[in-house]
Protein backbone atom coordinates (compact mmCIF):
# COMPACT_ATOMS: atom_id res chain seq x y z
CA UNK A 1 0.00 0.00 0.00
CA UNK A 2 1.23 3.60 -0.99
CA UNK A 3 2.31 5.62 2.20
CA UNK A 4 0.93 8.41 2.29
CA UNK A 5 -2.34 6.94 0.91
CA UNK A 6 -3.26 6.84 -2.69
CA UNK A 7 -6.68 8.96 -2.43
CA UNK A 8 -6.09 10.91 1.24
CA UNK A 9 -2.66 11.40 1.81
CA UNK A 10 -2.91 9.67 4.70
CA UNK A 11 0.71 9.08 6.48
CA UNK A 12 0.98 6.10 7.84
CA UNK A 13 3.95 4.42 10.47
CA UNK A 14 6.58 2.62 8.03
CA UNK A 15 8.08 -0.83 8.48
CA UNK A 16 11.54 1.47 9.50
CA UNK A 17 9.46 3.64 11.88
CA UNK A 18 11.02 3.30 15.58
CA UNK A 19 8.67 0.93 18.14
CA UNK A 20 8.94 4.07 20.00
CA UNK A 21 7.43 6.88 17.42
CA UNK A 22 4.51 4.55 16.61
CA UNK A 23 1.71 6.42 19.09
CA UNK A 24 2.95 9.57 17.64
CA UNK A 25 2.82 8.37 13.97
CA UNK A 26 -0.93 6.39 14.54
CA UNK A 27 -1.78 9.97 16.51
CA UNK A 28 -0.98 11.97 13.09
CA UNK A 29 -2.49 9.28 10.96
CA UNK A 30 -5.92 8.87 12.96
CA UNK A 31 -6.15 12.65 12.72
CA UNK A 32 -5.67 12.96 9.16
CA UNK A 33 -8.37 10.45 8.95
CA UNK A 34 -10.39 12.22 11.14
CA UNK A 35 -9.74 15.59 9.46
CA UNK A 36 -10.86 13.69 5.71
CA UNK A 37 -14.36 11.76 7.46
CA UNK A 38 -15.57 15.31 9.09
CA UNK A 39 -18.25 15.65 6.33
CA UNK A 40 -19.86 13.11 6.62
CA UNK A 41 -20.46 13.39 10.26
CA UNK A 42 -24.30 14.63 11.30
CA UNK A 43 -27.36 13.84 9.53
CA UNK A 44 -30.78 11.77 10.55
CA UNK A 45 -32.37 9.50 9.83
CA UNK A 46 -33.58 9.27 6.28
CA UNK A 47 -30.97 11.81 4.78
CA UNK A 48 -28.98 11.72 2.14
CA UNK A 49 -25.46 13.41 1.40
CA UNK A 50 -24.98 15.88 -0.79
CA UNK A 51 -22.02 17.40 -2.43
CA UNK A 52 -21.63 20.93 -1.59
CA UNK A 53 -19.03 21.83 -4.22
CA UNK A 54 -16.62 20.26 -6.47
CA UNK A 55 -13.78 20.03 -3.95
CA UNK A 56 -13.24 16.70 -2.18
CA UNK A 57 -15.23 15.54 0.62
CA UNK A 58 -17.58 18.37 0.72
CA UNK A 59 -20.42 17.24 1.39
CA UNK A 60 -23.71 18.26 3.27
CA UNK A 61 -26.76 16.21 5.36
CA UNK A 62 -30.26 16.61 2.86
CA UNK A 63 -33.20 15.82 3.31
CA UNK A 64 -33.60 12.84 0.73
CA UNK A 65 -36.91 14.72 -1.12
CA UNK A 66 -35.52 18.02 -2.31
CA UNK A 67 -35.93 18.77 -6.01
CA UNK A 68 -38.02 15.16 -6.36
CA UNK A 69 -42.28 14.95 -6.28
CA UNK A 70 -43.02 12.75 -3.58
CA UNK A 71 -46.87 13.08 -4.84
CA UNK A 72 -49.69 13.77 -7.44
CA UNK A 73 -52.88 15.27 -6.29
CA UNK A 74 -55.62 15.56 -9.12
CA UNK A 75 -56.72 19.00 -8.69
CA UNK A 76 -60.05 20.96 -9.88
CA UNK A 77 -61.15 19.04 -13.44
CA UNK A 78 -58.23 16.15 -12.72
CA UNK A 79 -58.64 12.45 -11.41
CA UNK A 80 -56.12 10.46 -10.29
CA UNK A 81 -52.92 10.72 -9.19
CA UNK A 82 -50.63 9.06 -6.45
CA UNK A 83 -47.64 9.08 -4.05
CA UNK A 84 -45.48 6.43 -5.46
CA UNK A 85 -44.53 4.69 -8.43
CA UNK A 86 -46.40 5.38 -11.92
CA UNK A 87 -49.05 7.98 -11.58
CA UNK A 88 -51.81 8.36 -13.78
CA UNK A 89 -53.80 11.43 -13.96
CA UNK A 90 -56.78 11.80 -15.88
CA UNK A 91 -59.17 14.98 -17.56
CA UNK A 92 -61.70 14.76 -16.13
CA UNK A 93 -63.58 17.69 -18.21
CA UNK A 94 -62.95 15.62 -21.29
CA UNK A 95 -63.78 13.16 -19.96
CA UNK A 96 -67.14 14.53 -19.51
CA UNK A 97 -67.77 14.73 -22.88
CA UNK A 98 -69.28 11.57 -23.68
CA UNK A 99 -70.62 12.30 -27.52
CA UNK A 100 -70.17 14.44 -30.63
CA UNK A 101 -70.66 17.91 -29.96
CA UNK A 102 -70.53 18.20 -26.65
CA UNK A 103 -69.87 20.99 -24.36
CA UNK A 104 -68.68 21.78 -21.18
CA UNK A 105 -69.62 24.98 -19.69
CA UNK A 106 -69.45 25.86 -16.42
CA UNK A 107 -72.11 25.66 -13.61
CA UNK A 108 -70.38 27.82 -11.08
CA UNK A 109 -66.42 28.48 -9.59
CA UNK A 110 -64.78 25.68 -10.66
CA UNK A 111 -67.55 23.29 -11.22
CA UNK A 112 -68.89 22.30 -14.54
CA UNK A 113 -71.45 20.16 -16.37
CA UNK A 114 -71.93 18.29 -20.01
CA UNK A 115 -73.85 20.40 -22.35
CA UNK A 116 -75.45 17.89 -25.04
CA UNK A 117 -75.23 19.43 -28.50
CA UNK A 118 -79.15 20.71 -29.87
CA UNK A 119 -80.76 20.15 -33.48
CA UNK A 120 -79.82 20.76 -35.83
CA UNK A 121 -80.22 24.80 -36.78
CA UNK A 122 -80.47 25.37 -33.23
CA UNK A 123 -78.39 28.17 -31.57
CA UNK A 124 -76.58 28.30 -27.94
CA UNK A 125 -78.55 30.71 -26.05
CA UNK A 126 -78.21 32.12 -23.01
CA UNK A 127 -80.32 31.08 -19.98
CA UNK A 128 -79.88 32.33 -16.29
CA UNK A 129 -82.23 29.23 -15.15
CA UNK A 130 -80.49 26.39 -16.69
CA UNK A 131 -77.89 25.27 -14.72
CA UNK A 132 -74.97 25.72 -17.21
CA UNK A 133 -76.29 29.49 -17.56
CA UNK A 134 -76.54 28.31 -21.32
CA UNK A 135 -79.32 25.88 -23.63
CA UNK A 136 -79.31 25.08 -27.45
CA UNK A 137 -82.80 26.82 -28.92
CA UNK A 138 -84.53 27.63 -31.81
CA UNK A 139 -83.31 30.42 -33.66
CA UNK A 140 -85.69 33.13 -34.10
CA UNK A 141 -87.31 33.54 -37.71
CA UNK A 142 -85.92 37.17 -38.56
CA UNK A 143 -86.84 38.77 -36.02
CA UNK A 144 -90.84 38.73 -36.30
CA UNK A 145 -93.02 37.58 -33.95
CA UNK A 146 -96.76 37.18 -34.80
CA UNK A 147 -98.89 38.61 -31.97
CA UNK A 148 -102.12 37.96 -32.71
CA UNK A 149 -104.47 37.18 -35.76
CA UNK A 150 -107.44 38.60 -35.37
CA UNK A 151 -111.08 38.24 -37.49
CA UNK A 152 -112.23 41.42 -38.73
CA UNK A 153 -116.16 41.42 -37.58
CA UNK A 154 -118.43 44.07 -36.39
CA UNK A 155 -118.12 48.31 -36.81
CA UNK A 156 -114.33 48.08 -35.38
CA UNK A 157 -111.59 45.93 -33.94
CA UNK A 158 -109.36 46.94 -31.35
CA UNK A 159 -106.14 45.22 -30.61
CA UNK A 160 -105.67 45.98 -26.80
CA UNK A 161 -102.81 44.93 -24.68
CA UNK A 162 -99.71 45.37 -26.82
CA UNK A 163 -96.21 44.58 -25.82
CA UNK A 164 -93.97 47.91 -25.80
CA UNK A 165 -90.88 45.34 -26.32
CA UNK A 166 -90.32 45.33 -29.98
CA UNK A 167 -88.60 48.05 -31.88
CA UNK A 168 -91.70 48.53 -34.64
CA UNK A 169 -95.04 47.03 -35.05
CA UNK A 170 -95.97 45.65 -38.34
CA UNK A 171 -99.70 44.73 -39.57
CA UNK A 172 -100.75 43.22 -42.42
CA UNK A 173 -104.63 43.21 -43.21
CA UNK A 174 -105.46 40.09 -45.73
CA UNK A 175 -109.25 40.08 -47.13
CA UNK A 176 -110.74 43.25 -45.49
CA UNK A 177 -114.52 43.06 -46.49
CA UNK A 178 -116.83 45.75 -45.11
CA UNK A 179 -120.96 44.91 -45.93
CA UNK A 180 -121.34 48.79 -47.43
CA UNK A 181 -119.66 48.99 -51.02
CA UNK A 182 -117.12 52.13 -51.92
CA UNK A 183 -115.29 51.92 -48.77
CA UNK A 184 -112.11 52.45 -47.03
CA UNK A 185 -110.42 51.10 -43.63
CA UNK A 186 -109.54 53.67 -40.81
CA UNK A 187 -107.19 53.19 -37.88
CA UNK A 188 -106.81 54.96 -34.49
CA UNK A 189 -103.57 54.84 -31.90
CA UNK A 190 -104.39 53.60 -28.95
CA UNK A 191 -107.75 53.72 -30.06
CA UNK A 192 -108.14 57.30 -29.44
CA UNK A 193 -111.16 58.67 -31.31
CA UNK A 194 -110.51 62.41 -29.92
CA UNK A 195 -110.38 65.39 -32.15
CA UNK A 196 -107.52 67.21 -34.17
CA UNK A 197 -105.28 63.86 -32.68
CA UNK A 198 -104.58 62.09 -36.33
CA UNK A 199 -104.06 63.42 -39.85
CA UNK A 200 -103.68 61.69 -42.99
CA UNK A 201 -100.06 62.91 -44.89
CA UNK A 202 -99.10 61.37 -48.61
CA UNK A 203 -95.42 60.58 -48.63
CA UNK A 204 -93.36 63.46 -49.39
CA UNK A 205 -92.50 63.33 -53.16
CA UNK A 206 -89.44 65.89 -52.54
CA UNK A 207 -87.24 67.79 -50.11
CA UNK A 208 -90.00 70.26 -49.59
CA UNK A 209 -91.75 68.55 -47.11
CA UNK A 210 -95.00 69.92 -46.00
CA UNK A 211 -96.36 71.62 -42.67
CA UNK A 212 -100.14 71.76 -41.34
CA UNK A 213 -103.06 71.21 -38.57
CA UNK A 214 -104.07 67.77 -37.22
CA UNK A 215 -107.78 67.50 -37.89
CA UNK A 216 -108.60 64.18 -37.96
CA UNK A 217 -110.29 61.49 -35.40
CA UNK A 218 -108.54 58.60 -37.59
CA UNK A 219 -106.11 58.02 -39.88
CA UNK A 220 -107.08 56.14 -43.44
CA UNK A 221 -105.32 53.06 -44.50
CA UNK A 222 -106.85 52.23 -47.54
CA UNK A 223 -108.32 54.17 -50.77
CA UNK A 224 -112.04 55.31 -50.18
CA UNK A 225 -113.05 52.88 -53.25
CA UNK A 226 -112.91 49.28 -51.95
CA UNK A 227 -115.45 46.56 -53.58
CA UNK A 228 -117.44 45.11 -50.96
CA UNK A 229 -118.27 41.46 -52.79
CA UNK A 230 -114.40 40.73 -54.20
CA UNK A 231 -111.79 41.11 -52.23
CA UNK A 232 -108.11 40.60 -53.29
CA UNK A 233 -106.88 43.37 -50.49
CA UNK A 234 -103.51 43.63 -48.85
CA UNK A 235 -102.65 46.06 -46.43
CA UNK A 236 -99.45 46.42 -44.96
CA UNK A 237 -98.79 49.32 -41.95
CA UNK A 238 -95.91 49.76 -39.90
CA UNK A 239 -95.24 51.60 -36.79
CA UNK A 240 -91.73 52.79 -35.58
CA UNK A 241 -90.82 53.07 -32.14
CA UNK A 242 -94.20 52.85 -30.81
CA UNK A 243 -93.45 52.36 -27.41
CA UNK A 244 -91.52 54.95 -26.67
CA UNK A 245 -93.28 57.95 -24.75
CA UNK A 246 -91.40 60.77 -25.72
CA UNK A 247 -92.38 61.60 -29.24
CA UNK A 248 -95.59 62.18 -31.54
CA UNK A 249 -96.21 58.48 -33.12
CA UNK A 250 -96.53 58.11 -37.26
CA UNK A 251 -97.65 55.16 -39.21
CA UNK A 252 -96.57 54.05 -42.93
CA UNK A 253 -99.76 52.13 -44.75
CA UNK A 254 -99.84 50.87 -48.40
CA UNK A 255 -102.54 49.50 -49.55
CA UNK A 256 -103.64 47.52 -53.04
CA UNK A 257 -107.15 46.11 -53.29
CA UNK A 258 -109.88 46.07 -55.83
CA UNK A 259 -111.99 49.42 -56.88
CA UNK A 260 -115.38 49.32 -56.33
CA UNK A 261 -116.64 50.16 -59.66
CA UNK A 262 -114.25 47.79 -61.72
CA UNK A 263 -113.09 44.50 -59.64
CA UNK A 264 -110.54 43.78 -61.88
CA UNK A 265 -108.84 47.42 -61.44
CA UNK A 266 -106.82 48.39 -58.23
CA UNK A 267 -107.53 50.91 -55.44
CA UNK A 268 -104.32 51.79 -54.73
CA UNK A 269 -103.19 53.97 -51.19
CA UNK A 270 -100.03 54.74 -49.91
CA UNK A 271 -99.70 57.32 -46.91
CA UNK A 272 -98.44 57.96 -43.44
CA UNK A 273 -100.59 58.65 -40.51
CA UNK A 274 -99.52 60.99 -37.95
CA UNK A 275 -101.17 61.47 -34.25
CA UNK A 276 -99.72 64.16 -32.40
CA UNK A 277 -99.69 62.12 -28.94
CA UNK A 278 -96.47 60.94 -27.28
CA UNK A 279 -98.30 58.25 -25.18
CA UNK A 280 -96.57 54.78 -25.85
CA UNK A 281 -98.63 52.48 -28.44
CA UNK A 282 -100.64 49.75 -26.64
CA UNK A 283 -103.48 49.61 -29.05
CA UNK A 284 -104.77 50.22 -31.92
CA UNK A 285 -108.33 50.72 -33.22
CA UNK A 286 -109.59 49.31 -36.98
CA UNK A 287 -112.62 50.79 -38.76
CA UNK A 288 -114.63 51.05 -41.46
CA UNK A 289 -115.25 54.75 -42.52
CA UNK A 290 -118.99 53.49 -42.73
CA UNK A 291 -120.57 49.88 -42.33
CA UNK A 292 -119.48 46.64 -40.55
CA UNK A 293 -116.26 44.79 -41.41
CA UNK A 294 -117.82 40.84 -42.64
CA UNK A 295 -114.41 39.21 -43.18
CA UNK A 296 -110.54 39.37 -43.21
CA UNK A 297 -107.60 38.81 -41.08
CA UNK A 298 -105.11 41.22 -38.70
CA UNK A 299 -101.69 39.70 -38.20
CA UNK A 300 -99.70 41.84 -35.59
CA UNK A 301 -96.35 41.27 -35.73
CA UNK A 302 -93.67 42.55 -33.24
CA UNK A 303 -90.60 43.11 -34.78
CA UNK A 304 -87.19 43.45 -32.70
CA UNK B 1 -132.52 44.50 -36.67
CA UNK B 2 -128.48 43.43 -35.69
CA UNK B 3 -127.22 44.58 -32.64
CA UNK B 4 -124.11 46.38 -33.57
CA UNK B 5 -121.07 45.35 -31.78
CA UNK B 6 -117.05 46.14 -31.60
CA UNK B 7 -114.76 43.30 -31.42
CA UNK B 8 -112.13 43.81 -29.05
CA UNK B 9 -109.10 41.13 -29.21
CA UNK B 10 -106.27 41.85 -26.15
CA UNK B 11 -102.70 40.17 -27.74
CA UNK B 12 -101.68 39.90 -24.62
CA UNK B 13 -104.36 37.24 -22.92
CA UNK B 14 -105.68 36.31 -26.39
CA UNK B 15 -108.90 36.92 -25.13
CA UNK B 16 -111.63 38.52 -27.74
CA UNK B 17 -114.64 40.25 -26.52
CA UNK B 18 -117.66 41.14 -28.69
CA UNK B 19 -119.20 44.77 -26.80
CA UNK B 20 -122.38 45.94 -28.11
CA UNK B 21 -121.77 49.74 -29.16
CA UNK B 22 -122.32 52.55 -26.72
CA UNK B 23 -124.09 55.85 -27.48
CA UNK B 24 -120.43 57.30 -27.83
CA UNK B 25 -119.57 54.72 -30.50
CA UNK B 26 -122.71 55.18 -32.72
CA UNK B 27 -121.88 59.22 -32.39
CA UNK B 28 -118.51 58.53 -33.51
CA UNK B 29 -119.63 56.45 -36.22
CA UNK B 30 -121.62 59.63 -37.77
CA UNK B 31 -118.31 61.99 -37.26
CA UNK B 32 -116.82 59.86 -39.09
CA UNK B 33 -119.54 59.78 -41.93
CA UNK B 34 -119.17 63.15 -41.83
CA UNK B 35 -115.65 63.51 -41.86
CA UNK B 36 -115.61 61.30 -44.57
CA UNK B 37 -118.16 63.80 -46.88
CA UNK B 38 -116.20 66.77 -45.69
CA UNK B 39 -112.89 65.32 -47.14
CA UNK B 40 -114.70 63.49 -49.87
CA UNK B 41 -116.46 67.79 -50.91
CA UNK B 42 -112.85 69.04 -50.05
CA UNK B 43 -111.16 66.76 -52.62
CA UNK B 44 -114.20 67.61 -55.10
CA UNK B 45 -113.58 71.34 -54.98
CA UNK B 46 -110.01 70.68 -55.43
CA UNK B 47 -110.34 69.09 -57.91
CA UNK B 48 -112.87 71.24 -59.58
CA UNK B 49 -110.59 74.46 -58.79
CA UNK B 50 -107.49 72.60 -60.63
CA UNK B 51 -109.71 71.74 -63.77
CA UNK B 52 -111.20 75.91 -64.08
CA UNK B 53 -107.88 76.97 -63.28
CA UNK B 54 -106.65 75.08 -66.59
CA UNK B 55 -109.50 75.91 -68.29
CA UNK B 56 -108.41 79.39 -68.01
CA UNK B 57 -104.72 79.07 -68.62
CA UNK B 58 -105.99 76.93 -71.68
CA UNK B 59 -107.82 80.40 -72.56
CA UNK B 60 -105.09 82.75 -72.17
CA UNK B 61 -102.88 80.06 -74.32
CA UNK B 62 -100.81 78.54 -71.45
CA UNK B 63 -100.04 75.48 -69.63
CA UNK B 64 -99.13 74.18 -66.54
CA UNK B 65 -95.13 73.82 -67.86
CA UNK B 66 -95.69 77.44 -68.70
CA UNK B 67 -96.00 78.18 -65.38
CA UNK B 68 -93.57 76.19 -64.29
CA UNK B 69 -91.39 78.07 -66.39
CA UNK B 70 -92.09 81.28 -64.68
CA UNK B 71 -91.09 79.66 -61.03
CA UNK B 72 -94.81 79.62 -60.38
Amino acid sequence: MANPTTNFGWVMPTSTSLVTNLPADFNTFGQAVDTSMAQLKGGTTGQILSKTSATDMAFTWITNDVGDITAVTAGTGISGGGTSGAVTVTNDMATTMTTKGDLVPATGSGTYARLGIGSNNQVLTADSTASTGMKWATASSGGMTLLSTTTLTGASVTLSSISGSYKLLRIFIELPLNATDSWDTKMCFNADTTANRHQNLSLATDTTGVSGSFTQTSGSITYDGLDNAVTQTLIDITIPDYANANTWKFAYATSLGNNTTTTTQFSYKSNLIAYNQTTAISSLLFKPGSGNFTSGTIYLYGVS
Amino acid sequence: MTKLFKTIHNVETDEIQQVPLTSEDLAMIESDKAEAELMKSQEAKAKADKEAAQAKLAALGLTADDLKALGL
